[in-house]
């Protein structure tokens, strides 16, 4: 006995995310905790026994259900393993889940102003990510058209498992090889786009870059600044709208279109919180104001008037009249807090990821250039020299800030200080690399894509 | 009906080996209750024996009943692979 008390009725907790691998051509099931970006690996006979842990069976249940499927050897096998994810705050109790209040349909659409994407269908967006979703009647038309990808005509649960724990009715996330959307072609193209059109493709892939915020008022639909399409686009007339121009409310959305309802109270610095409508409003005053000229000394600034006078509108427009560069005393425990996770990153992600593995190069690049910056000399240079790319940075201020992305995570004054000490970092991968394309596109693919943002919450000054 | 008492050295996890080693298929675990200590009830792949498996913290040892038209076989099989200390016939 280990003394470690398990829930009655274990399932895996929202937070575990159960991705299926492939690497090097070697199968592999990892379990990402997306509060801490730490994650577990296990052998798919171990995911088969968890597999079944899904809130409704107790450990007698489970043990039969996971002998039932096959997977079972020894009855402590499981235990060891349903202990080990207890012991790391992954499992949960039973079935209750609060399901978010659905948005009116009638909520009108608040696109980002003059912006269309150019995609170049290049493929790289496929391979970035740590989840790709797709919905149970996607995954099944992929089923069909490709079915001997990964055998999965014949075994759903080879391509695809449960977007989060292991409730199976949700959405699921499709294998990963080396790290790429099993159903991406070798020629870089969507293999389901090439075998049954572009409407077989899930919805997911068709929406990509766009987001969607309900905040009571409008549905505002933005964009993550994540491909090097999105910044490539930026000026450019032509390419296709983040949602069609004729779509008015939500309820012409596409199908699968996910719109996160903002809370009621967010909180926008320690222990102080705002209603949704003055955080709504301040975000269309700073909207409305021009591109600030220098984007870190503007956010560091707006994070300082934030702390000291909430949303006051007085006290951010002086914020954006006098913008004031960091102190590199105050940057540092931030490149140190995200240098340390992106190392930690690298360390567990070059024990199992292929050198193939688009993710492990580009948590490399971020890695090398956070540690980079972690000279203070070599800080102070960084926040003094102007951008390399002004544009680029001003619509990332104008995407992130359209689409309500700096609420729901982290104190709002927190995450202004976040995104200025991103475009930092971006700046760095950009020096130490100058063939990367588009180095912030590739840290914001990376920091929400596989967990490293949580760094922003290790900040120890 | 046969009853075999295993070596007080033989674990659960050995026993779920043997289990797997012949291809059991696991049918039911009971928690212990007032009328029964708490067992896990197996079949064999033929379903001509079924195995229950005995965990009863107040014995020494490990015991195992075997039932069916195949118990004797089945029986012989188990102990085949296990350490058993002594076996009898029950109610046959
Ligand atoms: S389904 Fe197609 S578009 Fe979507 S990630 Fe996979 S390969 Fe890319």
């Amino acid at each position: 006995m280990s003394g470690v008390r398990l829930p009655f009725h274990p399932r895996l907790a929202e937070h575990a995310l159960v991705r299926r691998h492939v690497i090097d051509g070697e199968e592999h099931v990892v379990l990402h905790d997306t509060r801490t970006g730490d994650l577990v690996r296990m052998g798919t006979r171990e995911w088969a026994q968890l597999a079944a842990a899904d809130g409704t069976r107790d450990l007698a249940g489970l043990t039969l259900a996971a002998a039932k499927s096959g997977a079972l050897r020894r009855a402590s096998e499981l235990v060891v393993i349903l202990e080990r994810l207890q012991t790391m705050g992954l499992l949960a109790d039973g079935i209750d889940r609060a399901d978010a209040a659905p948005t009116p349909s009638d909520r009108p659409l608040f696109a980002l102003p003059d912006f269309s994407l150019t995609c170049d269908a290049s493929g790289a967006c496929c391979g970035v990510y740590g989840s790709i979703l797709f919905t149970r009647h996607e995954a099944a038309r992929a089923r069909v058209a490709l079915p001997l990808v990964r055998d999965g005509g014949d075994h759903e649960e080879r391509v695809f498992t449960p977007e989060q724990g292991t409730d199976a009715s949700g959405s699921l996330a499709v294998a990963l090889v080396d790290n790429c959307c099993a159903y991406l072609g070798g020629d870089g193209r969507c293999g389901i786009h090439a075998a049954a059109g572009e409407a077989a493709k899930p919805a997911a892939c068709r929406i990509y870059p766009a987001t969607f915020v309900d905040d009571g008022e409008t549905i505002r639909v933005s964009l993550g600044v994540e491909c090097a399409c999105a910044l490539d686009s930026v000026g450019v007339a032509g390419g296709a709208p983040l949602v069609a121009d004729t779509a008015r409310t939500g309820a012409d959305l596409p199908a699968g279109a996910r719109v996160i309802a903002l809370p009621a109270l967010l909180e926008i610095a320690a222990s102080v919180t705002a209603p949704r409508a003055a955080y709504v409003a301040w975000s269309r005053l700073l909207a409305a104001q021009p591109s600030p000229a220098d984007p870190v000394a503007a956010l560091w600034s707006l994070a300082a008037a934030v702390d000291a006078s909430g949303l006051d509108e007085a006290a951010t427009l002086a914020a954006l009249a006098s913008p004031v560069l960091p102190d590199v005393n105050a940057v540092l425990p931030w490149i140190r807090a995200l240098s340390e996770r992106a190392d930690s990153r690298v360390a567990s992600a070059s024990t199992w990821r292929s050198a193939r593995d688009r993710s492990l190069t580009a948590s490399r690049e971020i890695a090398a250039a956070a540690a980079s910056l972690r000279d203070p000399v070599a800080l102070a240079t960084a926040i003094a020299t102007a951008s390399p790319d002004p544009a680029g940075e001003a619509f990332y201020l104008r995407a992130v800030i359209h689409g309500h992305q700096l609420v729901g995570r982290l104190p709002l004054a927190t995450a202004l200080r976040d995104r200025a000490v991103r475009l930092l970092v971006a700046r760095a991968m950009g020096a130490l690399a100058p063939a990367l394309r588009r180095p912030l596109t590739v840290l914001e693919a990376m920091l929400r894509g596989h967990g490293i943002e949580v760094y922003a919450r290790e900040v120890r000054s | 009906m046969i009853r075999l008492v295993l070596a007080p050295s033989v674990t659960v996890d050995d026993l779920d080996d043997v289990a797997f080693g012949l291809g059991l298929v696991m049918m039911n675990i009971l928690p212990a209750g007032d009328a029964h200590p708490a067992q896990t009830i197996y079949r064999t792949p033929d379903r001509q024996a079924l195995v229950h498996v005995i965990n009863d913290p107040r014995a020494a040892a490990l015991l195992v009943i075997v039932q069916g038209p195949d118990a004797a076989e089945a029986a012989a099989r188990f102990r085949a692979r296990t350490v058993v200390a002594a076996q009898e016939l029950v109610n046959a």
